[in-house]
């Protein structure tokens, strides 16, 4: 449970700023997006960080329950496979995320995703 | 969980994909390493980054003897050292990183020497328990 704890004490903030930025600054991250998108060094250096990221979580963390402490293992999952996904073929992640950002309600969507995951991790985090 | 099993079951998989991307996307493996060298902004944030984490390393595991964790203390020096380079001369790891990737078959025996090293952690890291690894070898 403290490993699950401080994993949520940081994971759940980040994530939460996350989604707050992209609701409330939407075009400066649809910029932001497209400039990440068009240089390949990023997407890969994006994605050797988030794999040691996700590799982390799952060695310390891989909890599978009937709670809260199963987003915090998810989150692991979804850092390991898409690091992995971007230093494999960073090309697709550029072409797959140029297509995902051209939706118009892309971001307002991700962004309520993360205020809310990002909400309850804190708050269970910081509240238990 | 020792330390270096730890550190292990994090490198290894990392060297592994690396290595995979190396050998099996090396035209965009070439424009990209090609392109991040051209960006001096690019290698000081890469090697603050190496600094921090080799620094992690050698701090949590500075371990000499004649034993597979071996492998990680040396990798830890090596993103300490290279960490220190890309911060202090970006412009001398440009020339040299594009002298590198002038070599032909520059992609095949860096990929082939990550997935080397990444299977070889990955097996001491994961299917290798740390009593197993720390019984003496000779009575």
């Amino acid at each position: 449970m403290e490993k699950s704890l401080t994993i949520a004490r940081l994971v759940g903030p980040v994530l939460a700023a996350i989604g707050i930025g992209m609701l409330s600054n939407q075009a400066t991250y649809r910029e932001m997006a497209a400039q990440f998108l068009g240089g390949l060094p990023f997407i890969y250096f994006s994605g050797v960080l988030a794999l040691v990221a996700g590799l982390y979580i799952l060695n310390v963390h891989n909890v599978w329950t009937r709670d809260w402490r199963s987003a915090v293992t998810a989150i692991g999952w979804v850092l390991t496979c898409v690091g992995a996904f971007r230093i494999i073929a960073p090309q697709f992640a550029n072409f797959i995320g140029t297509a995902i950002i051209a939706n118009a309600g892309f971001f307002t969507g991700l962004g309520i995703f993360l205020v809310a995951a990002g909400g309850f991790i804190t708050f269970r985090g910081y509240g238990t | 969980m020792d330390r270096s099993h730890f550190l292990a079951k994090l490198i290894g998989p990392v060297c592994i994909v690396g290595g995979l991307g190396m050998l099996f996307n090396t035209a965009a493996y070439r424009a990209m390493f090609e392109r991040a060298l051209h960006d001096h902004m690019f290698i000081y944030l890469s090697g603050v980054i190496a600094l921090t984490l080799g620094l992690a390393i050698v701090i949590l595991h500075n371990d000499w003897k004649w034993h597979w964790p071996l492998i990680i203390t040396i990798f830890g020096w090596l993103a300490v050292i290279g960490g220190i380079l890309r911060m202090l001369v970006p412009q001398v790891v440009e020339s040299y990183g594009l002298s590198l990737l002038s070599t032909p078959n520059f992609f095949t025996v860096d990929g082939g020497i990550a997935l080397l090293l990444g299977i070889v952690l990955s097996y001491f890291g994961y299917l290798d328990p740390p009593r197993r690894s720390s019984r003496p070898r000779r009575r």
